[in-house]
């Protein structure tokens, strides 16, 4: 017993040294740089790219092989947190929109020293991504790509029933009545609806958000020190969604959904639907021709912003990635910034369609991104150019952690559940928000040290628009309210 | 101790070390730091390798905080609604263990039979379909399914049987839940399709039912409810004073009658009624206390008996006050037109969609086995005895099976209460990601949602040591009177 005990240990002894010695950074005589993102495909493409663009800018060994070898560490935004955490974070980690939260936590470089030098600051990407990269004037992230989530047609569907191309812009009630038209049309034969105008809203948080500011209001106030997502626009957009789902069923009920095969691929049953002409238009961005290209016969697709009252407004997005802190091959993470800004990756990014180029340079007036397919419409260029002019970042304030429960859809499941009026649910959303901000800033000395000199701009606006006063551009945070004052005349510069 | 003893024990441990730091690695250390993280202000946005902040004790702020907090206090109330379904899983278990318990095993012109029709159907099943009638052909299908079982059953015996019913058990959660998320389907699943034949059936019948006619039925149920309770407050005392029920379990039983009257009370439209039955029963129970008993017994003794049928009874009484809601209003929804349920897409459907899976679960689980052992220890000349006196098959089961079984069903009942109040992560997180509106979030999913989302790891771990503290005392309980009432 004991020998075969002796013999146990020294086989696991042998395996663990084995398992040590099998390690990359061990065998590889080049550093190994781990990036963490999702498990797209297309990053194993990129990863390539990558070493070609270190060989072509030669950054190479000594034998001609790149300087750095990058592997793909696969994970969600919660893992990552929790390996950045503990000291195992990837060398580079995409966060997508929750960049402040990782900057706050203390794991995300500051880049503004080499931003500019790299050629991968602020001037080199989409103005409205200031709020999701930038804080107190530093920047800690760049992007992989951008996105600005918008409403797509199927033309061939429309076609189908005899309705025309839907106008770029359009408000609420133009919408409305076009979208009836369409449903009337669609379920002719059936007495229930089965042909949808588009895909659920139920939690379509940005396109409840892009309304409420068509009408000059944000989830948050000026300095995002309070939310107001209980205002008139809100609750008025929020009432259009509950009719719009429930009572003229131009989009599908929860139990629609639930009731809808869920297989079809990337993009999910949603995409699969909008193929099949079960849906006329789907909410999404330049991405989803990653998968519309691989259709034996291509479909015709549009883009139209939401429908608006007043203010035109999109919400720009981006997979952003930051520098780990940790990170033991820093200069490396600085080249793949620069890959990142640079020509060889963003034209990867336009012939591949995975969203926006970080950088917008190498798309305008680029006719290989702006009419690569004629199938594919206005979707390259209306993007584009919302992206680049009226886009703002979805609104995240530096004081409440968005990696929680999201408020604003649970609040809107209560109200379609009738477990709340419009109203009420929009109070619980904001009371739940403005107490997550007061438990952030009672635990966090520094945020509240800045909170407190934000709430006394605040305080300096508030009298400003009472005493119907230009506002102080310097004192506002929120880009929303930086673009739309300015918009109105109302900004002193 | 000698030499050749001290090498024999270094040997010993040598052999248990990996054992030991595996456990001091992964579970006691961890257990400990855990405990210790809830009552300091850990959160990670804070306090990490990267931050110079450090982490403080705030001793029982995050219990404090916890106890007013609406969210934990919802989802603990969901934890405990979902658990209303555990009376149910444990009487479906029973029932599967009595019918396991008999050998199904036929002769051979059973078999032959069953071969023949079932060839027969095979036959007529693809008929239809080349005839175009798929609908029927599927249930016909269906049905040959069932008679393929049938005939596997014949002659492979209650081996068969009951290999086919643990399967719940061994199949991956994760499937069996996008399974029912499929059968649940609103507009296309099988439940609502066979739900939505019938309701249409009986929507004109129920329409010309008259609002006095449900609103008397829908009353009659509340009063049953009510009499079930004031029944059993009189049943319990009667079992006090004949000495076959302790103080204790007195206390216990009426305590949880008592929550069952108010519950009924609450939601229903007899208020007034109930709480008039709770003030007569406490009045009663009083005098009888006063006037003390001839017979005694220990504290404890019929506890078991006390926390199960007082148990069941708070469920029935609850169900009956629900459907008594429902039958309420049912003329006026059945003129609109009865639609089945939206299931887990529903706020009000989502939690007992997930109890009816949970039922399904508990009924090919290991309590069918544990059932099923306790059944084949039942003497049998319990059951000869009671033949020769004329027992009818439910006095043989009230007055035999039952109580021979009732260390078991106590064992089962704890079990299913503390995996009730652990549970409900897998399901959320696979059908409902907790929804709609927070309605199937329950503590485990609060949990992993406090810890690994935000990263508040002390109040997380101040949850998780709340919900330890519940159990704990669950298996105390179980420690205490688990094992020691057999034949009560």
């Amino acid at each position: 017993m004991k020998k075969t005990f002796a013999l146990i240990i020294l086989v696991l002894s042998v395996a663990s040294v084995y398992t040590w010695l099998s390690q990359p950074a061990i065998q590889e005589d080049v550093p190994i740089m781990y990036w963490k993102s999702d498990s797209n495909p297309q990053r194993f493409e990129q990863i390539e790219l990558f070493h070609d663009w270190l060989r072509k800018k030669g950054h190479v060994t000594k034998d001609g092989k790149p300087a750095v070898e990058l592997r793909l560490d696969h994970s969600n935004t919660h893992t990552s947190m929790i390996h950045a955490v503990s000291g195992v974070g990837g060398d580079i980690i995409d966060v997508f929109e929750v960049t402040r939260f990782f900057r706050s936590m203390g794991v995300a470089d500051d880049l503004t020293p080499i931003a500019a030098a790299g050629k991968f600051d602020m001037s080199h990407t989409y103005p409205g991504l200031s709020g999701l990269l930038v804080f107190n004037g530093r920047q800690y992230a760049y992007l992989c790509n951008g996105n600005v989530f918008n409403m797509w047609f199927n033309l061939d569907t429309l076609k189908k029933y005899g309705m025309e191309a839907p106008p770029e812009e359009w408000t609420p009630e133009t919408f409305e009545k076009y979208a009836k038209e369409y449903v009337k049309r669609a379920n002719a034969d059936n007495p229930k609806p089965q042909n949808f105008f588009g895909e659920s809203i139920a939690n379509k948080e940005p396109f409840l958000l892009c309304m409420s500011r068509s009408m000059g209001h944000d989830f948050y106030n000026e300095t995002m020190t309070r939310s107001n997502i209980n205002n008139p626009a809100t609750e008025k957009a929020l009432e259009l969604f509950y009719k719009w789902t429930y009572e003229d069923r131009l989009f599908p009920t929860a139990a629609d959904v639930a009731s809808a095969n869920e297989a079809g691929g990337y993009g999910g049953a949603t995409f699969s639907q909008f193929i099949n002409g079960k849906l006329a238009m789907i909410i999404t961005g330049r991405f989803a021709l990653i998968r519309f290209r691989e259709l034996k016969d291509p479909i015709n697709v549009w883009a139209t912003q939401y429908p608006m009252w007043d203010f035109k407004n999109m919400i720009v997005a981006a997979r952003s990635t930051i520098v780990y802190k940790g990170s033991k091959n820093k200069e490396f993470t600085r080249l793949f910034m620069e890959f990142l800004a640079d020509k060889d990756y963003n034209e990867y990014i336009i012939e591949g369609a995975d969203g926006l180029p970080p950088n917008p340079s190498y798309a305008i007036g680029n006719p290989k991104y702006l009419t690569p397919r004629p199938n594919e419409g206005n979707v390259h260029s209306a993007e584009l150019k919302w992206a680049l002019e009226t886009s703002f970042c979805p609104s995240i304030s530096p004081y409440f952690n968005i990696l929680g429960s999201n408020w604003t859809i649970y609040v809107m499941g209560k109200y379609f559940n009738g477990r709340a009026t419009a109203k009420e649910a929009l109070q619980e959303a904001e009371m739940r928000y403005n107490t997550g901000i007061d438990d952030a800033i009672k635990a966090n000395d520094e945020l509240r040290k800045q909170w407190e000199a934000d709430i006394a701009s605040q305080k300096i606006i508030d009298k400003c628009k009472e005493q119907g006063e230009k506002i102080p551009a310097k004192l506002i945070i929120n880009p929303f309210y930086l673009g739309y004052y300015r918009a109105k005349g109302l900004l002193e510069e | 101790m000698n030499r050749k003893e001290i090498r024999e024990i270094a040997t010993g441990l040598g052999f248990l070390l990996p054992n030991i730091l595996g456990f001091l690695a992964f579970t006691a250390v961890p257990l400990v730091i855990s405990l210790v993280m809830a009552f300091t202000d850990w959160n990670l946005e804070m306090h990490n390798m990267f931050k110079d902040n450090t982490v403080q004790f705030i001793w029982f702020d995050n219990f404090i905080k916890l106890f007013a907090d609406p969210d934990f206090i919802r989802y603990l109330s969901n934890t405990l609604f979902m658990m209303m379904g555990i009376p149910f899983g444990i009487a479906g278990s029973l029932f599967a263990a009595m019918l396991l318990n008999n050998d199904f095993k036929g002769g051979s012109k059973r078999i032959w039979g069953i071969c023949l029709a079932s060839v027969v159907l095979i036959i007529s099943i693809s008929a239809l379909m080349l005839a175009g009638m798929h609908a029927t052909a599927t249930m016909m299908l269906i049905t040959a399914v069932l008679g393929v079982i049938l005939l596997i059953g014949c002659a492979g015996g209650q081996t068969v049987y009951r290999t086919l019913f643990y399967f719940p058990h061994f199949t991956a959660g994760v499937s069996t839940y996008i399974l029912w998320k499929k059968l649940y389907s609103p507009e296309n699943g099988p439940i609502n399709n066979a739900l939505r034949k019938v309701l249409d059936s009986v929507s004109p019948f129920l329409a010309q039912m008259s609002d006095t006619t449900a609103h008397a039925i829908a009353n009659i149920m509340l009063i049953v409810a009510i009499a079930l309770i004031g029944y059993s407050f009189w049943r319990k005392i009667k079992h006090w004073l004949d000495g076959d029920c302790g103080s204790f379990s007195l206390a216990i039983s009426l305590a949880i009658l008592s929550i069952a009257l108010i519950l009924t009370s609450c939601w229903s439209r007899l208020t007034v009624p109930a709480l008039a039955v709770l003030a007569v029963a406490f009045i009663c129970t009083l005098v009888v206390l006063i006037r003390g008993r001839k017979y005694r017994c220990v504290l404890d003794y019929g506890l078991s008996d006390a926390v199960i049928i007082s148990g069941t009874i708070l469920v029935f009484s609850l169900i009956l006050a629900g459907l008594s809601n429902v039958i309420w209003d049912l003329p006026a929804q059945a003129t609109a037109g009865l639609t089945p349920p939206k299931w887990h897409a529903d706020y009000n459907w989502a939690k007992p969609a997930l109890m009816l899976m949970g039922f399904w679960g508990a009924i090919g689980s290991n309590n069918t086995l544990l059932y099923l052992a306790g059944l084949s220890g039942v003497s049998q000349e319990l059951y000869e005895a009671a033949d020769i006196d004329g027992a009818s098959p439910w006095q043989r089961f009230w007055s035999i099976t039952w109580p021979q079984l009732s260390n078991i069903t106590f064992f089962i009942l704890i079990m299913a209460v503390i995996g009730g109040l652990q549970g409900g992560f897998e399901m959320a997180k696979a059908m409902t990601n907790g929804g709609p509106a927070g309605a199937t979030t329950t503590l485990s999913y609060y949990i992993y949602i406090e810890g690994f989302s935000t990263g508040r790891l002390g109040y997380a771990s101040a949850v998780s040591w709340t919900l330890f503290a519940m159990v704990f005392l669950v298996t105390l309980f179980n420690w205490k009177f688990g094992n020691r009432y057999t034949n009560e």
